[in-house]
């Protein structure tokens, strides 16, 4: 009886442990070519392309919204979040489903790859790209032994400010 | 005494009341014995206090008279009054122990090794200690929990009390529970007020305090417990007879109800326990002035001479000494209240309609499906149209779970009415009809302040000083009168008033100074509907009721957001009607689907006045770019919902395009569509913070394609082209 308390004991031991020195599983996803991923705790699930609901006059990294088992989730394109070109829809497109801890968010990414262990010691800081490229997103960038990730910071990839939405105030109807 | 004799006392007694409890009407010789064998045990351990001896004999006694007696009903009620009183005692008595060791052991392993800061105080709090549990608790945990630990979001402990862990979940409970005993007793004060010898509400208001008495003992709020007991000893006396519920007793129990209230709203916020804990000078004043209203010379003269002698001795009648001589044949009305309703977390009641929800949207995609592949199967198609029926009777079941009934309101609403006619010194009958009429839960709770609101305004401003009155030979009381009453799918709250009406020429003369209307000869409602507007009062005076210009315009916002609407009608010299017309439930709505750019809106029914395919000619072009539409000579502004979406004009085929015509109460807009699909009920959702800021759309919801269709919202769009 008390091995098995030790027992239990030292592997709780030893999991807290791996938990602070910072071994975190982390999902990644392509978006052409380059990886990137998020952390594996703030994804609640993948789901497959489905019908999205254009709102209107949202910036074109909103796609819109889609019914997920009956809660209604905003999807952002993550490609023109980034500035890149918008691919078309493929068999492999996917959302992810983000926990933002007060809301679910979809991103729309182009392929999910796997699931990543990568320890603190293997995470640079994220490398300043110039005054061009916004990199306040990035947690940082994982190694493993074959590539490289650039680590998205969620809450920040998803934060919606005045800034990033720019809905006009009034519909454009001069010309009418 | 020590630890352990205290656990067995509170053992026993919780033995006996089991005993009792399960003992039905049938008392046997048995159960007599083993509840006197316990009682005996019980007065020989409390040696000392001397109370506890004597309401353990109390109880023998009401055991032994239920035993002998022919009414054993009527007597068994006794006995668990008795007992009750008894577990008060030592409850009492356990706030008063000093040390509480053996108790440890009954609380879990505390915080996790790795958050330090979470359990450092409880260990202070739950380890053997010197300190008072009083002192420890009220001072404890306040110095030393550092906020953070305060603020973190858990489920688990909120501190502890005499070593019993204290969850999040009691302190709702103790809230939620709090709260109706609070509408109860002020509800049977009111009613005392009028009919001072109506045994049903002293039973009542006495049953309250005592039940807040004894949970908030049990969460450690030792002055809400002083409180509620000073109460409940004068209701206790008041049910006697020796005390009049009359003057400046009636008004402390008022006071303590108020007080009560404010603490325990306050505890919604789990995190203010200890603060709740704490003693506050007004709450010891009160106390204190309940006391002393049990020291005025009673009202009946044979219970004078016991009543003095009681005050003389400094006598303070301890918890439920009533009891011993006021065997009232009253009945038990918790009984059969508890037979009747179930408490349910608001919470999983609506996760229960939303799911309900999903079920009906997701039965009409299993028949959509079954359509589109031609499934011919009679036996499939009848079981599948049964089960959707059920569902909707399962929807319409659920969705009533949430109304309740609006006399809860009605009751703050007298009192609001009796305070503020007080205050101005007015004579003013509040009277109320309908209020069994039931609303969405949460509407009831959004529509509470709004009708505050409108019956302080009416006794302000509607009625006339009583001088006045009878100067214009009308009764010396005025008259409110609330009413609700179901009409369709919605509700109508009007509260009315017998005073001198609107003084249309006053708020126009208003009105026009501040700009709100034109030089134009306004219509009556144009005019009457300038009250709404915020800072608007034509009252010379600001007074502490009203008068600050601030109460209707919150009426008009909070119907606004209640998608419903309010009227005024007015008499000159006779009185004043304001109607307010609220949804039955927000969760749902009819709606019309529209198509938009191969898009499907939904446009809320109650908004929609008209549909018609505009003649050529009927549309008109002001200033080159707005368009209006012209309505039997009536100008409506036009909007193309494809421009309004940023869509390109729809090519050429526009034979099913329609203007609907929409009024959100304040204004009209016709909206330009591509085709109208068909009616249909919603569900409302949230859309969420992301699109908070897109004026024309008020929610989503989930059609039966399982595609999500955009809400319009009219209020909204009409905003939009006012402003410019």
């Amino acid at each position: 009886m008390s091995q098995i308390r030790e027992f239990s004991e030292e592997s709780s031991a030893q999991g807290h442990q791996a938990g602070s020195r910072g071994m975190h599983k982390y999902l990644t996803f392509a978006l052409g070519n380059e990886e990137y991923g998020l952390d594996i705790l703030r994804v609640r699930e993948i789901i497959g392309l489905m019908e999205i609901t254009n709102v209107p006059k949202m910036p074109e990294c909103v796609r819109g919204v889609i019914n997920l088992r009956g809660k209604v989730i905003p999807v952002v394109d993550l490609r023109a979040k980034f500035g890149m070109t918008r691919a078309p829809d493929t068999q492999e497109t996917c959302i992810i489903v983000a926990d933002l801890g007060n809301a679910l968010m979809g991103i729309v990414v182009d392929r999910v790859r796997e699931v990543l262990d990568i320890s603190t010691e293997d995470i640079e800081a994220p490398p300043s790209l110039g005054a061009d490229i916004d990199t306040h997103f990035i947690l940082g960038i994982g190694k493993t032994k074959d590539k490289v990730v650039l680590l998205l910071d969620v809450e920040k990839v998803l934060a919606f400010d005045s800034q990033s939405v720019v809905i006009p105030k009034l519909p454009a109807t001069k010309e009418v | 005494m020590d630890q352990f004799r205290m656990n067995e006392l509170e053992m026993n007694v919780d033995v006996a009341s089991t005993l009792v409890a399960h003992l039905d009407e049938k008392v046997d010789t048995d159960s007599v014995e083993i509840v006197r064998t316990i009682m005996q045990r019980v007065a020989v351990d409390s040696a000392n206090p001397e109370t506890v001896r004597a309401h353990a004999q109390a109880v023998v006694e009401a055991i032994e008279r239920a035993a002998s007696s022919d009414a054993p009903e009527d007597s068994m009620t006794r006995v668990t009054r008795a007992l009750d009183t008894l577990q008060d005692d030592v409850r009492m008595l356990r706030l008063s122990f000093p040390t509480h060791e053996t108790s440890v052991s009954q609380r879990q392993d505390p915080a996790p090794p790795d958050n330090p800061s979470e359990s450092a105080p409880e260990c202070q709090l739950s380890g053997p200690s010197s300190v008072a549990p009083e002192e420890a608790c009220t001072q404890g945990p306040c110095e030393n929990s550092p906020p953070a630990a305060a603020e973190a979001p858990t489920e688990h402990a909120r501190g502890t009390y005499l070593g019993f862990e204290i969850t999040q979940a009691d302190i709702i409970d103790f809230v939620a529970e709090a709260q109706e005993c609070v509408t109860l007793a002020e509800n049977a004060l009111i009613k005392l007020e009028s009919d001072p010898k109506d045994s049903a509400a002293l039973n009542e208001a006495f049953r309250c305090f005592h039940n807040i008495k004894g949970s908030s003992g049990m969460l450690g709020l030792v002055k809400l417990q002083e409180l509620a007991h000073a109460a409940e000893s004068v209701m206790g006396r008041i049910r006697e007879g020796s005390l009049g519920c009359v003057g400046f007793v009636s008004q402390a129990l008022f006071s303590a109800v108020d007080v009560i209230r404010s603490i325990v709203r306050q505890l919604k916020d789990p995190s203010s326990l200890e603060l709740a804990r704490t003693s506050s000078p007004e709450v010891d004043r009160l106390t204190q002035s309940l006391w002393d209203c049990l020291s005025v010379s009673p009202q009946r003269s044979d219970l004078e001479s016991r009543a003095r002698s009681m005050s003389d001795a400094g006598v303070r009648p301890p918890g439920g000494c009533i009891v011993e001589d006021s065997w009232s044949d009253d009945r038990e009305p918790s009984k059969q209240r508890s037979d009747e309703y179930v408490r349910v977390r608001l919470g999983r009641l609506d996760s229960l309609v939303d799911l309900i929800g999903e079920l009906v949207i997701a039965d009409s995609m299993v028949r959509n499906r079954m359509d589109s592949l031609g499934i011919a199967n009679t036996g499939l198609a009848s079981s599948v149209s049964q089960m959707s029926k059920i569902m909707r009777q399962l929807q319409e079941t659920a969705l009533a779970m949430r109304l309740v009934p609006l006399s809860g309101v009605f009751s703050k609403l007298s009192r609001v009415a009796r305070d503020t006619s007080r205050k101005l010194g007015k004579d003013v009958i509040a009277s109320f009809e309908g209020e069994d009429t039931e609303l969405d839960r949460s509407i009831v709770d959004e529509i509470s302040l709004p009708l505050v609101h409108m019956v302080r305004n009416a006794v302000d401003h509607g009625i006339e000083p009583p001088e006045e009155r009878l100067r214009r030979g009308k009764p010396r009381t005025g008259h409110v009168l609330v009413s609700a009453r179901h009409k369709g799918g919605t509700v109508i709250i009007s509260v009315e008033d017998d005073g001198h009406g609107l003084d249309r020429a006053k708020i126009l003369a208003k009105a026009r100074a501040l700009g709100l209307i034109g030089a134009e000869e306004p219509d009556d409602q144009a005019v009457y509907r300038c009250v709404f507007h915020p800072g608007f009062s034509t009252s010379e005076q600001v007074t502490e009721v009203s008068g600050r210009g601030v109460g209707l315009d919150v009426v008009k916002k909070a119907v606004d957001n209640l998608r419903g609407r309010i009227d005024i009608e007015t008499y000159p010299g006779k009185g004043t009607r304001m109607c307010i017309t609220v949804p039955l439930s927000m969760a749902i709505i009819d709606g019309m689907l529209v198509s938009v750019g191969g898009v499907r809106y939904v446009i809320p029914l109650h908004a929609i006045l008209e549909a018609l395919r505009p003649r050529p000619g009927q549309v008109v072009t002001v200033g080159g770019r707005q368009e209006l539409l012209d309505i039997r000579s009536n100008l409506v502004p036009l909007i193309r919902l494809r421009r309004l979406f940023g869509l390109p004009d729809d090519p050429g085929n526009s034979s099913d395009s329609l203007a609907v015509v929409c009024s959100d109460g304040s204004g009209q807009c016709a909206l330009w569509i591509d085709s109208l699909i068909g009616q249909q009920q919603v569900v409302i959702k949230p859309l969420g913070e992301l699109f908070r800021d897109v004026p024309f759309l008020s929610g989503a919801t989930v059609l039966e394609n399982g595609r999500v269709g955009l809400i319009l919202d009219i209020g909204g769009i009409v905003r939009l082209f006012r402003e410019r």
